[in-house]
């Protein structure tokens, strides 16, 4: 069981450039891991184009808390994660990679059409057990 | 009049092997310690099924820890496959009485109605909630 008084919030809203880039949420700090508890996404012009999906991870990539995929993305909708096949939240609420940040980036083709996508992720941080 | 009020948010999360899930049907497990004069009221969240679509079970509950459990969360096992979020409220997870105060002092617990759940291998759980003096 974990019950967490601190839970937090960060939100933002980047250029389709930046998320194409990827774009830092939270940086990674040492001796911490984030653990994302949930995240909605919302477009601003409907995503075309070979994009696959926008995913939130740790800022290696190796870790995908949640895969919003480019269907999803419509115009001014608010895609939650969870949502039937196009919020594919399969780590959600599981641990990031030890001392990484989150992280919002496109996979595959960059986004076309879209203007920018505004994001919101919630999160816990735990003490990272040092090793010796 | 409106209100606006802007309490701490507090999440409980974590995994239940379906032993702690279906033990004792609607004795379940404790996830957020009962707390004297503390009163929670439970705003959101999400449980998914690992390792296996759930079966089994009648429902799969969330309730708080009086001896006559107040439901609040209420999902069919068919709701509940694999690695797939459901969402409080969503087809088949019913979220009774949203947003209402809990009673003093008591905790939140999951549980099982009917038989014991099977397949699934483990549960996972997010509850957003307040607590109030």
């Amino acid at each position: 069981m974990a019950a967490y008084k601190n839970l937090r919030a960060v939100y933002g809203s980047s250029a389709v450039a930046a998320i194409d880039a990827g774009v830092t949420c939270v940086k990674g700090q040492k001796q911490r891991t984030y653990t994302v508890v949930d995240a909605w996404v919302r477009a601003h012009g409907t995503a075309s184009g070979t994009t696959t999906s926008v995913d939130i991870s740790d800022t290696s990539n190796t870790i995908k808390a949640v895969v919003f995929t480019r269907a999803g993305l419509s115009n001014h909708a608010t895609l939650r994660a969870g949502t039937a096949t196009t919020g594919v939240a399969t780590n959600l609420g599981k641990p990031l990679t030890a001392e990484e940040g989150i992280m919002i980036k496109t996979v595959g083709a960059a986004l076309a059409t879209t203007t920018d996508i505004e994001w919101c992720v919630l999160y816990t941080v735990t003490p990272t057990v040092a090793t010796v | 009049m409106a209100t606006t009020t802007h309490p701490k948010v507090h999440c409980a999360s974590g995994s239940l092997t379906l032993a702690q899930v279906a033990a004792n049907t609607l004795a379940g497990t404790i996830v957020v310690d009962p707390a004297p004069d503390r009163t929670i009221t439970v705003l959101d969240g999400w449980l998914r099924a690992a390792g296996h679509n759930a079966a089994g079970a009648t429902t799969l509950i969330i309730t708080d820890t009086t001896a006559s459990p107040v439901t609040i969360v209420s999902a069919t096992a068919g709701a509940l496959l694999q690695d797939v979020v459901a969402r409080f409220g969503a087809s088949n997870v019913t979220f009774t009485a949203p947003n209402a105060a809990l009673t003093k002092g008591k905790g939140l617990r999951i549980g099982c109605t009917g038989s014991a759940l099977t397949t699934s291998h483990s549960l996972d759980y997010l509850i957003y909630y307040t607590v109030t003096v």
